[in-house]
């Protein structure tokens, strides 16, 4: 057992925003309007130049709660840039009419949910995973409830609370048959465990998928989406769709590696199509869903669930689909965070966050017109944008072993999954498509151009940065590849 | 100096100085579009003074010139390849000069003409991509890049149901390219370990050159049960089918060009549809003989059904733009047949009717779009004669239509006929039913004219007359025009300079391979 200074030393990042979130807090009791979004920014900033400074030990942490290996730094570089972009967002002005009262609250709880998600992405321990997951959703609770004063906002939190609250139940009793399973609660002994008693075993693991899909937003734990991601300000469902759903995705990954890693083997477990379906389940519905939408943070919810169905096939590719998940995230990171800010931009401008509220907008608004095209076809799936390199490194993996020989009946699986894809993305097109149709092709209430200025630095800068990624994706995914490679083969060593 | 990356990337530059022009300066748009345009127009006319149609036969090599390798991403294996042969030079000869005759066509444009100009650059970009492409990432890439100015260009400055009918184009597309995703990684992994053009090791090829050649996809395990070659060779026909477009794939064209602005449907009907033929001949044919011979009866009839069915549907048209449409509909299943019959003299006669094909229709599109400027409707009830009226006017309609029905000495014949003659002795029950359908084309091209050139001027409805060809429109016809006589008198340069690289390619799809 390494000694606490190591231990603590492995902790740096998280240890870093929580001093973030002290300084806040404390600087927030002298001065009433003090600099919050700036210390937050900051501390991220610092948090992940110590995150990507150090060299992992790859060994756990804390008598094996925590592991410190490639994968942490990497994603929490990832949880960092969604915070700060979400900070960036909501910072001054995030309701244009009045000025931010709450921003220290707002920052702290950004930080802390930051936190929370990257405990939420090291846990090798049924105790962290709870711990992570319970205060990711606690912090995440009190964020929906930020815009307090909005009915739609309160009645989001008190729905998001209820259904965290039935997921967590959940998961708790699937925990508690794993621990008496194994007789630890180390996910690494419950896998030894797991195999004596598959059954009751795979009963277990559904039972803590509904913990984490409930983050991830995988049917069946879905419905708190749609109202959640309606009724929190923008900047807060872009944290919940791209934070949240990284660190849920992330933990099942390595919750199925460690404690049920036979149900990544593929045709040889007799649970074999039990990812296939949820994750083509949850693309399906997500994007038919989608299709009747008019509130565009609801179209959005419902696009998130469709993305996380892709990402979700990731897990029906071994070592290759872990990677092209992570890909597939960074990418997801770019394209997700960057249609949010499009809806932060332009409730920031004071016009309302309907469909038909987005007419013209692209004729009135070039820039941001051309930057949400960007977005959506990078959603969609089509080159040169992000989206595709990610959905094509999914397809691959799920393809790889075509044409092999000898390829049992796991390849025609693959196959299938790859194909229900592609028809989704087609399907999706049609409601990303909607969205350019009225912002492009449709006449505009009132024809003033929006100066840029509206929007806000913030926003611009958001806005800038995902453009540029979601773009230029191919120039980074070539030296990005090895990195996620070494990360993800660590979990698969055994 | 690599002359086709210059080629493919110039719009480009236009593209970068039309965006920073001021919003005050809307007008000068069109002109640096123009002159953006003349830029890879002159590059491939200096590209067809450097290329040698008799290269294949020379060098024992894959007949490729002016190559241009490079490793783009290494890490997903994947180069930047670029390079022409007989196959690609004609087309993307086309392409720079239907682009430019286009972007003069569409002076007229006053809504948001920056866009518009901008749009139409990119998309000559994707268009030269996909021609120039060696590498399947790299042309799955073009392919996908021309899709998406087509869809703002017909949803913004299209017709009244401009938005139904973009939305239906880019779902039929992209639906065939996901296809083809599909079968691009299917083929990818079921290829040899290669190494990339710096030497570093791949286990697997995007490489069009090196998969055309690759004994391992013979070995390739079936899917589904089915032959792997036949599954992604159906893929991959899919995919082209949208894009050809084939009877029952095709209800999406007819809609573009009705709602797009005459400068599109031109770039649509001469270069877009192109693609679906061009990428049989460089993807399909190439890499999966044993599936093409497997395949050929099915593409045939599927040809032939497309020439008749678009023919029937072209004579009852009242509309003069959809007709145009249909017809171009029948005229592609020509192509398709000449493909799918593997003779040398069908397969050349497919090429000849592709390149003339593009001419030839653009110069329709141009015709009805001088019609419909000045009358604001395209019934064909409306119109009569147009060629009393009109006289100039008359002369160049006529020689398009005369032209695209099939008209001895002009250029729609020759391809036409190259068909029949390689089709004949393969599939002669097809295609004898393909030559009723001359009789049809015949027919509703001649009672078009009829109908619009002759008979008793629509004197209530224009009082005033029309006026005749502007210079502007003369400049646009003139050069198609030009082509279409001098090919028709005098095919054989065309035929040149496609004829040692479809010998090749014929002769390895027949004489077997995998």
């Amino acid at each position: 057992m390494s000694p606490l200074s190591t231990d603590l030393v492995a902790f740096s990042p998280e240890l870093v925003l929580l001093a973030g979130i002290v300084l806040v807090l404390v600087t927030e009791l002298f001065r009433a309007r003090g600099p919050s979004t700036f210390i937050g920014l900051v501390s991220l900033g610092a948090a992940v130049t110590v995150a990507l400074r150090r060299v992992p030990t790859a060994s756990s942490a804390f008598a094996g709660l925590l592991i410190d290996d490639m994968l942490g730094p990497l994603v929490f570089a990832l949880f960092a840039a969604t915070a700060a972009a979400a900070l960036m967002l909501g910072g001054r002005g995030a309701e244009p009419r009045e000025p931010r009262r709450d921003e220290a609250e707002w920052v702290a709880l950004v930080l802390l949910a930051t936190v929370a998600m990257s405990v939420l992405a090291r846990a090798t321990d049924l105790l962290t995973v709870f711990l992570g997951l319970e205060s990711l959703s606690l912090s995440s609770y009190l964020l929906v409830a930020l815009g307090r004063r909005r009915r739609a906002a309160s009645e989001a939190a008190l729905k998001y609370v209820i259904y965290g609250g039935v997921a967590s139940g959940v998961m708790l009793y699937g925990m508690s048959l794993l621990y008496g399973m194994a007789g630890s609660s180390q996910l690494a002994v419950i896998g030894q465990a797991i195999g004596r008693a598959p059954t009751l075993g795979l009963l277990a693991v559904v039972l803590c998928f509904a913990g984490l899909g409930y983050k991830v937003a995988a049917l069946p734990f879905h419905m708190w989406a749609p109202d959640v991601y309606e009724g929190a300000p923008a900047p807060v469902a872009a944290l919940l769709s791209v934070g949240s759903k990284a660190a849920g995705l992330i933990a099942l990954l390595r919750f199925i590696t460690l404690a049920a890693p036979s149900l990544l083997e593929g045709a040889t477990a007799p649970w074999a199509p039990l990812w296939p379906l949820i994750a083509v389940a949850t693309m399906t519905f997500g994007n038919l869903a989608a299709l009747g939408q008019h509130s565009l943070q609801r179209l959005l919810a419902y696009s998130s669930i469709a993305q996380a169905g892709y990402l979700l096939t990731g897990l029906c590719a071994g070592e290759l689909g872990a990677n092209a998940m992570l890909l597939y995230l960074v990418a997801y990171l770019f394209m997700n965070l960057g249609i949010f800010a499009v809806v932060s931009a332009v409730s920031a401008a004071s016009i309302g966050g309907d469909l038909l509220d987005y007419r013209g907008l692209g004729r009135r608004a070039p820039a941001l017109g051309i930057t949400t095209a960007f977005f959506l076809f990078s959603l969609v799936g089509l080159p040169p944008f992000a989206g595709f390199f990610g959905k094509w490194a999914l397809i691959s993996a799920l393809l790889a072993d075509t044409g092999q020989a000898n390829a049992s009946g796991a390849g025609d699986l693959g196959q299938l999954i790859a194909l229900a894809i592609v028809l989704n993305s087609v399907l999706s097109l049609a409601y990303y498509a909607r969205i350019l149709r009225v912002m492009f092709f449709e006449a505009p209430v009132v024809d003033t151009p929006i100066p840029l200025a509206t929007f806000g630095r913030g926003r611009i800068a958001v806005l800038t940065l995902c453009a540029t990624g979601t773009l230029l994706f191919f120039m980074i995914a070539g030296p990005l590849d090895p990195l996620i490679r070494q990360a993800i083969a660590a979990l698969f060593l055994r | 100096m690599p002359l086709l990356s210059w080629l493919v990337f110039s719009p480009l530059a236009g593209l970068l100085l039309i965006l920073v022009l001021p919003r005050q300066k809307e007008g000068l748009a069109r002109a640096v579009a123009l002159a953006t345009s003349l830029v890879p127009l002159g590059l491939s006319v200096s590209l067809l003074r450097r290329f040698d149609p008799g290269f294949w036969s020379k060098a024992a090599g894959n007949g490729l010139q002016l190559v241009e390798h490079r490793v783009w991403i290494r890490a997903f294996h994947i180069e930047y390849f670029l390079g022409v042969d007989g196959i690609s030079i004609s087309m993307v000869l086309l392409t720079t000069v239907i682009t430019t005759i286009a972007i003069l066509a569409s002076f007229d444009v006053q809504k948001h003409a920056r866009a518009f100009f901008a749009l139409v650059l990119l998309l000559e970009t994707g268009m030269l991509g996909t021609f120039l492409a060696l590498d399947f990432f790299l042309f799955f890439v073009f392919w996908e890049l021309m899709l998406l100015p087509m869809y703002f260009l017909i949803g913004l400055w299209g017709g009244p149901r401009r938005e139904y009918a973009a939305l239906k184009f880019f779902l039929y597309t992209l639906l065939g390219s996901v296809l083809m995703l599909l079968a691009m990684i299917a083929l990818y992994h079921a290829s040899s370990p290669t190494t990339l053009v710096d030497g570093s090791a791949a286990p697997h090829s995007f490489d069009l050159t090196k998969l055309a050649h690759d004994p391992a996809l013979a070995q390739a395990a079936a899917v589904f049960g089915l032959d792997f070659r036949h599954t992604v060779f159906v893929l991959l026909f899919l995919a082209f089918a949208v894009k050809i477009p084939t009877v029952p794939l095709h209800t999406w064209l007819p809609d573009a060009h009705v709602e797009a602005p005459t400068g599109i449907s031109v770039i649509l009907a001469g270069v877009l549809l192109k693609m679906g033929i061009y990428g049989l001949l460089r993807i399909s044919l190439p890499i999966l003989p044993e599936a093409t011979r497997w395949a050929a009866p099915a593409m045939a009839a599927l040809g032939v059904i497309s020439i008749l069915y678009g023919a029937l549907c072209a004579f009852s048209q009242r509309d003069l733009k959809r007709l145009v449409a249909y017809s171009s509909v029948s005229h592609m299943g020509y192509c398709l047949l000449g493909v799918s019959a593997l003779t040398e003299i069908a397969a050349q006669g497919a090429m000849v009717q592709l390149f003339n094909h593009g001419t030839i229709t653009a110069m329709l599109f141009l015709s009805v779009g001088v019609l419909y400027d000045r009358a604001h409707t395209r019934e064909l009830d409306a119109f009569g004669g147009v060629a009393a009226r009109m006289p100039s006017y008359a002369l160049f309609f006529g020689i398009c239509f005369m032209a695209s029905l099939g008209l001895p000495g002009l250029s729609g014949f020759i391809g036409e006929v190259l068909v029949f003659l390689g089709a004949f002795p393969v599939f002669p029950a097809l295609t004898l039913a393909a030559a009723v359908a001359i009789v049809l084309t015949a027919a509703y091209h001649l009672w078009a004219l009829q109908r619009v050139l002759l008979g008793r001027w629509n004197q209530e409805r224009y009082p005033d007359g029309f006026a005749d060809l502007s210079v502007r429109e003369l400049i646009t016809l003139f050069p198609l025009a030009a082509i279409v006589v001098v090919l028709g008198v005098y095919p054989a340069p065309l035929i040149t300079l496609s004829a040692s690289a479809v010998h090749t390619l014929i002769t390895r799809v027949v004489s077997g391979g995998p």
